[in-house]
């Protein structure tokens, strides 16, 4: 497998989603501590789960330009 | 509370991160280029930047140097990175104001980089020296004495160890303080857990150190951790330790001795990873005399012993302290006022029993009392608090009582009058209203007397 030339540019991009993941489970355990309703956990689920998404769209983009 | 400009291009980052340092009680502005930010450090004060590096327009650092002079000064900067090796090669450029942090971001990073004493950080994986992650003693310890300057020395060279340490010194003299500077020095990114052994209750003692499981006891409704437990891979400061039950500082010392301990009611051990730092306001000949705290114990806990100096033994520091509380409260509530030169000898005349804590109380008290108009600070007639001078009349071996001779009299009253001066001879006789060479004879005449039993004794 040869590196692809804009293999640094997916990884900055993969951390973008990858850092949005983690501080959208920091806002849901806060959220937790301080008893925050229902709709608004699962808003912050659902934004973990579309981050989650687009960082396997981006490997997926990734794995198409090396082969 | 700071306010915070967050420039980031990722919307869903900035609504996140708006979201969550709010939620830690600052108050957010954020923008998505770097034309943007530009506008508004023009127009707004903020007191913290949180930077992406790369914008669509720009590098987040180009924002730095759109600060003006005063900016530069009173803002500080975190830029967010997702290359860590960044981190070095800009440091240099941007000095100690701007910090780093490598995405992925978690709270305890952000809140960390947001607080007070931050300092450049930058993550573990890519500084072999953690020195940078780490605040020195300097900025909590406040004074120039060759004692503070030892001080600090000390506290930076146990930092760098894993050693526990115990802290002896007198009431107010800022054990907790040090204790903090300690932390600050080598575990800043972990907990700090502070807990008084004195004010623990002895039923609950077991629990409030090591935890306990849901339905430990009558009461125990929740798994609860103790204070091993919360201070992690960080500091745990324990106060007032020869306050602890004898029989009590057996668990404690097991717990040291097998680096494990295990929940009240509870089957799984857990490691002890924490520095443990203990203090109290006895010194090792009091500690032995008074039998308050086992020797096993003593050595486990005093790996690293540190004497912490009462303030009259560095009152070449007490002007310096004094200007620093001041300067403290003149910003908290944006008055000017100043120390005159009569006040400061005042104070440095004054012996402190209560050291540093009541040299704070009496520039705090002296702070409300002083007329809004004066620029001065205008202190009390009377320095001291009711109780430390309760105690200079009420000393415990001296009492007035029929069959006691003048001389034996006139002795207590001049080594007490030494002791609570520190052994200053020229203010004791000036205290006692004689002079410094009947002072002198005096303590001379006793020495001799001394040696004279001595000898007769032996």
């Amino acid at each position: 497998m040869s590196a692809p030339a804009n293999l640094d540019q997916v990884i900055h991009d993969l951390r973008n989603p990858l850092n949005n993941i983690s501080m959208y489970a920091e806002l849901g355990k806060m959220q937790a501590q301080q008893g925050a309703t229902a709709e608004k956990l699962l808003q912050t689920f659902e934004t973990i789960v579309a981050q989650c998404q687009r960082c396997s769209s981006l490997l997926e983009e990734l794995k198409q330009n090396t082969n | 509370m700071a306010r915070v400009l967050v420039v980031d291009d990722d919307q869903t980052f900035l609504d996140v991160a708006a979201e969550l340092l709010e939620g830690l009680g600052h108050q957010i502005s954020s923008c998505n280029s770097l034309g943007a930010a530009q506008m508004m450090v023009k127009s707004q004060r903020f007191d913290h930047l949180l930077l992406d590096l790369m914008l669509p327009d720009g590098s987040g650092l180009q924002l730095l140097d759109s600060l003006n002079e005063r900016q530069r000064e009173s803002t500080r900067v975190t830029i967010i990175t997702g290359h860590p090796s960044i981190t070095q090669s800009v440091k240099s450029l941007y000095g100690p104001r701007v910090n780093y942090l490598v995405k992925p971001l978690t709270i305890t990073a952000l809140q960390q980089a947001l607080s007070e004493q931050s300092i450049p950080t930058t993550p573990a994986v890519t500084t072999p020296a953690p020195k940078h992650a780490t605040s020195s003693p300097q900025t909590l310890l406040v004074g120039e004495s060759p004692q503070i300057k030892q001080l600090i020395s000390t506290i930076e060279r146990v930092a760098a160890t894993d050693a526990n340490v115990m802290l002896m010194g007198e009431s107010g003299v800022g054990k907790e303080v040090v204790s903090q500077a300690i932390h600050q020095a080598s575990r800043a990114h972990e907990p700090f857990v502070a807990t008084n052994c004195g004010a623990l209750n002895k039923d609950l003692i077991n629990s409030e150190l090591f935890g306990h499981e849901k339905g430990a006891f009558t009461g125990a409704l929740n798994r609860k951790p103790g204070v091993f437990e919360q201070a992690g891979a960080g500091t745990l400061f324990l106060d007032e330790i020869t306050e602890m039950p004898l029989d009590l500082q057996t668990n404690l010392l097991r717990v040291l001795e097998s680096r494990q301990f295990v929940r009240v009611g509870g089957q799984e051990p857990l490691a002890v990873q924490c520095r443990v730092i203990s203090a109290t306001n006895r010194d090792e000949q009091a500690i032995a005399r008074e039998k308050c705290l086992r020797e096993d114990l003593y050595f486990r806990l005093a790996v690293f012993p540190i004497h912490i100096p009462p303030l009259r033994e560095r009152d070449g520091d007490i002007p310096i302290l004094a200007e620093h509380f001041l300067n403290q409260l003149n910003n908290q509530h944006g008055s000017s006022l100043v120390l005159g030169k009569p006040e400061l000898a005042r104070l440095c005349d004054y012996s402190w029993p209560g050291n540093v804590r009541e040299l704070r109380h009496c520039i705090h008290r002296a702070f409300i009392m002083t007329d809004p108009d004066s620029s001065t600070l205008q202190l009390p007639d009377k320095l001291g608090s009711p109780f430390a001078s309760s105690e200079a009349n009420d000393p415990g071996d001296f009492t007035l009582k029929p069959g006691q001779s003048i001389e034996q009299m006139e002795r207590a009253l001049i080594e007490m009058t030494l002791e609570k001066l520190g052994g200053d001879r020229t203010r004791a006789a000036k205290m006692l209203g004689v002079s410094t060479k009947t002072l002198y004879n005096r303590l001379k005449a006793y020495e001799s007397e001394q040696e004279h039993t001595d000898v007769s004794a032996s």
